[in-house]
C-alpha cells in the first residue's frame, strides 16, 4: 500500500514532486487527473567514425584535413571532409586544409545544449579557406561578440589533449 | 491520377499536453474523421509523424493510434523529415490517394516535449543536425539559424525591428488562434528588450518547444459523395532536399530546398505565386519567414524585411503570411506542425478561423522546412 501522491494543476510542480517522492497526480483545465511517473533513459553509444576517421585523427595530430574530388573535371575542395563529392557524386581524396581562413558568417549562443552550457556565451562561425568550396563550422574563441565580424581573418588551434572530437579543434583572431 | 481532397482537419491546443502522445493523437484524428463526414472504418491507411516519440519511450505508434481509433487492421507507418514531418505524411498521403492506392488516408502528426526540460530537447533536437560535425561543436538549431541570419543580415542589412516585427504579426495572429500555444500579443519594447539566444536571435525570434498533435484527412473527390465540409483542392504536393549542413552550400541567403520545392508545386499546380491568396510557412525563427517569402518566389532577394515592416503580410494584408500565428506564436511540436499549417488553410477556408480571417480565401499555399533546409514540403490547395 502506498498513499494517494499529491495532486497539482501546474506541470511544473508535478515535476519538482517527481524529483522529491518519484510520482504525482496532475489535475488538467477539465479536470481530468493523470499519474505521473518517471522513465529514465540513457544510453552509452560506441560510435565508428568510419570514413571521417582521417579527419579526426588528423584533428589528434595536428592537421586539419578536407576532401578532395578525385574526378580530374570536378576537383571540388570540401572543408568538412566527405567521402564522396557532394557536387558530382565521386570518391574523394584527402588534402591538407590551410590552417587560416576568415569569418563567412559567425553568431555568439547565449544558451546551448547541456555539454556547451557551461561555455555560454560561446562564438560558432563558418570559415572560409583559400582555394576551398566549402565552409567549416567551428568554435571561434578568445573573442567577444563585439568584435566579430564576416570577413574575420582567424586560424586554427588544436587541443593538447585531443578527445577525437570536433571539439579537438577551434580558431582564433589571426591579429 | 485522381483529384484529392482535405476534407476535415483538426488540431489541439498546442503547449503543453498531459495526455501521452499517441492519446493525444488519437484524440485529434478522430475529431478529423468526424468533422469529414467519413467513419474510421473508411480510412485506407495512417500515416503517422512522431520525430521524438522514443523520448516517451514509444515507437511504432501507427498500430496504437489505428487500435484507439477501432481499425485495428488498417496499414499504418511513421514518416520521419524533421520538422517537416507531417507534411512529408501529407505527401505520402496524396500519392496513396491520388494514385488510386487509397480512397482515404489519414495523417496524424504528434509531438510531446513537455517532460523534457529545456536543456534536454534541445540537446535532442539538435541531433536533427550533423551530429559528429555541428551538434558536438555546439550548434544549436537558434545557433545555425543565427549563422543564416548574420550571413543574411552582411548581404542585406537591417535594423533588429525587421525580425521583430515579424515576432510581432505572428503573436498577434496567435492571439485569436485556440490551438496557440502563446495567445498573447507583444510590442515592439518586449522583442527588443527579449533576451539574446543566439545573436541576432532573441527569445521573441524563436519558436518554443511544444506539445502538440494535428490530423487531417485525405480523400479521393470521387469517394466522397456529399462533402460535409468545403474540401481543399491539393493542387499540388512537391518535396525537394538540399544538402543539409549548411557550410556545404553555395550561399547561406536562403533554403535552397524551399526554392526547389516552390518550383516544383507551382508546376505541379499550373499556378504563380501572385494567384496564392494567403500563406501558412515555416518560421521557426523569424528570419525563416523572410527565407519563405523569398526562396517561394513571392518577393525578389533582400527585400522580404521591407514588406514585413509595411504591413504587407498582416492578416487583412496583400499577402496574409501565418495567420496561425505560425510556428513562432502557434508553437512547433515538431512533428505536428506540417499537418497543423493545414488546419489553419482548412479552418480559413470552412469559415472556422473566427477572429483571425484572411480576407481571400480561394487559394493557399504550405511550406514546411526539415530542420535547417534538408527537407521541404510546399502544399497548394484550392477551393473546388
Ligand atoms: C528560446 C528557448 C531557448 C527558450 O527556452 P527557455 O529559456 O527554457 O524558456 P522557458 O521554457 O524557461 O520559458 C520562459 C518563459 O518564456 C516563454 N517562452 C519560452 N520560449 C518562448 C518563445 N520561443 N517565444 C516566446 N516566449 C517563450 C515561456 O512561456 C515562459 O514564460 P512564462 O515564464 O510566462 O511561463 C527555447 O524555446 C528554444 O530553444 N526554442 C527553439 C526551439 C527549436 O530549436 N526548435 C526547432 C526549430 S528548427
Ligand atoms: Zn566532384
Amino acid at each position: 500500500m502506498r498513499p494517494r501522491p499529491p495532486t497539482f494543476t501546474k506541470f511544473r510542480d508535478v515535476q519538482a514532486e517527481i524529483d522529491r517522492s518519484g510520482a504525482a497526480i496532475f489535475r488538467d483545465a477539465d479536470g481530468v487527473e493523470s499519474l505521473v511517473i518517471r522513465y529514465p533513459y540513457s544510453i552509452n553509444y560506441i560510435h565508428s567514425y568510419a570514413e571521417d576517421s582521417a579527419f579526426f585523427l588528423g584533428l589528434s595530430e595536428g592537421k586539419l584535413r578536407g576532401s578532395r574530388c578525385r574526378r580530374p573535371k570536378c576537383r571540388f575542395v570540401f572543408a568538412t571532409p566527405r567521402g564522396n563529392c557532394m557536387v558530382c557524386g565521386a570518391p574523394t581524396e584527402w588534402v591538407d586544409l590551410p590552417t587560416v581562413g576568415r569569418v563567412h558568417s559567425w553568431t555568439t549562443c547565449h544558451f546551448g545544449s547541456e555539454a556547451f552550457l557551461k561555455e555560454t556565451p560561446y562564438n560558432l562561425a563558418m570559415v572560409e579557406f583559400d582555394g576551398v568550396g566549402s565552409l567549416l563550422l567551428v568554435r571561434l574563441k578568445d573573442a567577444v561578440e563585439s568584435d566579430l565580424y564576416v570577413g574575420m581573418p582567424v586560424r586554427a588551434v588544436f587541443d593538447p589533449n585531443p578527445k577525437y572530437s570536433i571539439t579537438d579543434i577551434w580558431f582564433v583572431p589571426d591579429r | 491520377m485522381r483529384e484529392a481532397w482535405v476534407i476535415g482537419a483538426a488540431s489541439n491546443r498546442f503547449g503543453k499536453m498531459p495526455e501521452t502522445g499517441r492519446e493525444a493523437a488519437t484524440r485529434v484524428a478522430l475529431e478529423a474523421i468526424r468533422q469529414s463526414g467519413l467513419e474510421p472504418k473508411d480510412i485506407g491507411y495512417t500515416f503517422v509523424s512522431n520525430c521524438f516519440g522514443l523520448t516517451e519511450k514509444q515507437g511504432h505508434v501507427g498500430p496504437l493510434i489505428n487500435g484507439g481509433l477501432g481499425i485495428p487492421e488498417v496499414p499504418s507507418c511513421t514518416i520521419e523529415s524533421a520538422c517537416s514531418s507531417s507534411s512529408a505524411a501529407l505527401h505520402e498521403a496524396f500519392v496513396h490517394v491520388a494514385g488510386g492506392f487509397t480512397d482515404a488516408a489519414l495523417v496524424v502528426g504528434v509531438e510531446k516535449l513537455s517532460h523534457l526540460d529545456t536543456l534536454t530537447a534541445t540537446s535532442y533536437f539538435a541531433e536533427a543536425a550533423d551530429y559528429a560535425f555541428e551538434t558536438k561543436n555546439g550548434a544549436t538549431f537558434p545557433g545555425l539559424y543565427a549563422t543564416l541570419a548574420n550571413a543574411y543580415q552582411k548581404a542585406y542589412p537591417m535594423a533588429p525591428e525587421v525580425l521583430g516585427s515579424v515576432a510581432i504579426k505572428n503573436h498577434a495572429n496567435a492571439a485569436r488562434n485556440p490551438h496557440a500555444q502563446f495567445q498573447k500579443e507583444i510590442s515592439m519594447d518586449t522583442y527588443l528588450r527579449s533576451p539574446m539566444i543566439a545573436s541576432p536571435l532573441r527569445l521573441y525570434d524563436c519558436c518554443p518547444f511544444s506539445d502538440g498533435a494535428a490530423a487531417v484527412v485525405v480523400a479521393a473527390k470521387e469517394f466522397v459523395r456529399h462533402p460535409v465540409t468545403e474540401p481543399l483542392v491539393i493542387r499540388a504536393s512537391a518535396r525537394s532536399g538540399s544538402i543539409t549542413e549548411m557550410q556545404d552550400r553555395p550561399d547561406l541567403l536562403g533554403l535552397p530546398a524551399t526554392r526547389t520545392a516552390a518550383e516544383k508545386a507551382f508546376r505541379q499546380a499550373g499556378m504563380e505565386p501572385k494567384e496564392i491568396d494567403f500563406l501558412e510557412v515555416h518560421d521557426c525563427f523569424t528570419i525563416a519567414e523572410l527565407f519563405a517569402l523569398e526562396d517561394l518566389g513571392f518577393l525578389p532577394r533582400g527585400t522580404a524585411g521591407r514588406a514585413e515592416v509595411e504591413g504587407v503580410t498582416a492578416r487583412d494584408g496583400k499577402l496574409p503570411v501565418n495567420p496561425s500565428g505560425g510556428l513562432k506564436a502557434k508553437g512547433h511540436p515538431v512533428s505536428a506542425t506540417g499537418a497543423s499549417q493545414v488546419v489553419e488553410i482548412f479552418e480559413q477556408f470552412n469559415g472556422l478561423a473566427k477572429g483571425r480571417e484572411v480576407p481571400r480565401t480561394e487559394t493557399a499555399l504550405a511550406h514546411n522546412v526539415g530542420a535547417t533546409g534538408g527537407s521541404c514540403s510546399v502544399h497548394i490547395f484550392s477551393r473546388r
